[in-house]
């Protein structure tokens, strides 16, 4: 039996990268918050990460689905640029 | 120098790597990498902004206002002004690479043709938007080291090496710098929407629009 609402996301958090399985459903940040804890990034709070598709910055809190990512999408997870003086 | 340069230029040329798939995107955004030899990286960025000033302050034709002028009665009103396109000047960018990755980039501001240090005044405002705590000024002038005007973001070595960051390292971000993802977050931040006027005169800070919006 498939699990058509399940597909694989890779985060590449450099420089390992880290499959997870994902719920097109859900939040992308549910998948990025299991990316962190696969690669034991726990010291800073998840929302600090920026995901990043293409080069282009995703909304976390946005739909799998609705981000139109595919099954096998690399993404890149790095800290943001927390700017500010 | 603290890194062999053997070993700096080795890493340098693996983020310079990285660029090549990535410069339509920064185009767009305005950043056109002009050189890359060790240790610097060199970009023209060509800042460009939309800008509407709304509910300005004005006399508009009425046939029974207060101001009598040589061409008809006024009063008082309020007009919308957009400005297309608002271009401060082109500026020179440059990263240095002088001891990464044990040390951030360095970045500074300079003349598009001579490559001289660009006093504060010639930098064009810098600001980065987000939903949640809108928008912050990231050009600051005045570093604590270089005294020039720098770019209060991580991942840059005036940001990590100032007296005020050091309880955000570097070292926790280094293993995570993409040189493509700086420098697409530097030129966001010359075409961002950005504060330019005090809530006292204006309350809200959406005067400057970018281009897109």
């Amino acid at each position: 039996m498939t699990h058509q609402n399940k597909i694989t996301l890779v985060f590449l958090i450099s420089p390992n990268s880290y499959p997870v399985e994902a719920n097109v459903h859900e939040p992308l940040k549910v998948a990025r918050d299991k990316a962190l804890r696969a690669a034991d990034q726990t010291g800073r709070p998840p929302d600090e990460w920026e995901v990043r598709y293409q080069g282009n910055v995703l909304s976390s809190t946005a739909k799998i689905e609705e981000l139109g990512l595919a099954d096998g999408a690399e993404l890149e997870l790095t800290l943001g640029f927390g700017a500010g003086g | 120098m603290r890194v062999d340069p053997q070993v700096t230029a080795r890493k340098f040329q693996r983020q310079v790597g990285f660029l090549a798939p990535r410069r339509d995107a920064l185009r767009q955004k305005r950043c056109q990498i002009v050189r890359a030899e060790f240790p610097y990286v060199e970009a023209l960025m060509f800042p460009v902004r939309s800008v509407l000033l709304p509910d300005v302050p004005v006399l508009v034709p009425h046939p029974e206002g207060p101001y009598v002028l040589p061409n008809g009665r006024f009063a008082p009103g309020k007009i919308s002004l957009f400005y297309p396109y608002l271009a401060p000047r082109c500026f020179g960018l440059r990263l240095d690479f002088s001891d990464f990755d044990q040390r951030a980039p360095a970045v500074s501001f300079h003349d598009p043709l001579t490559w001289d240090h660009l006093p504060p005044d010639q930098v064009p405002p810098a600001a980065i938007n987000s939903a949640e705590v809108g928008a912050r000024k990231v050009l600051i002038d005045g570093h604590p080291e270089t005294q020039r005007p720098f770019l209060c973001m991580r991942y840059i070595r005036e940001y990590h090496e100032h007296p005020q960051h050091t309880d955000d390292p570097w070292v926790w971000y280094r293993g995570l710098f993409s040189l493509p993802n700086l420098l697409e977050q530097i030129a966001s931040a010359f075409i961002q929407p950005i504060p330019v006027v005090g809530p006292g005169i204006f309350p809200h800070n959406k005067l400057f629009v970018s281009p897109k919006e």
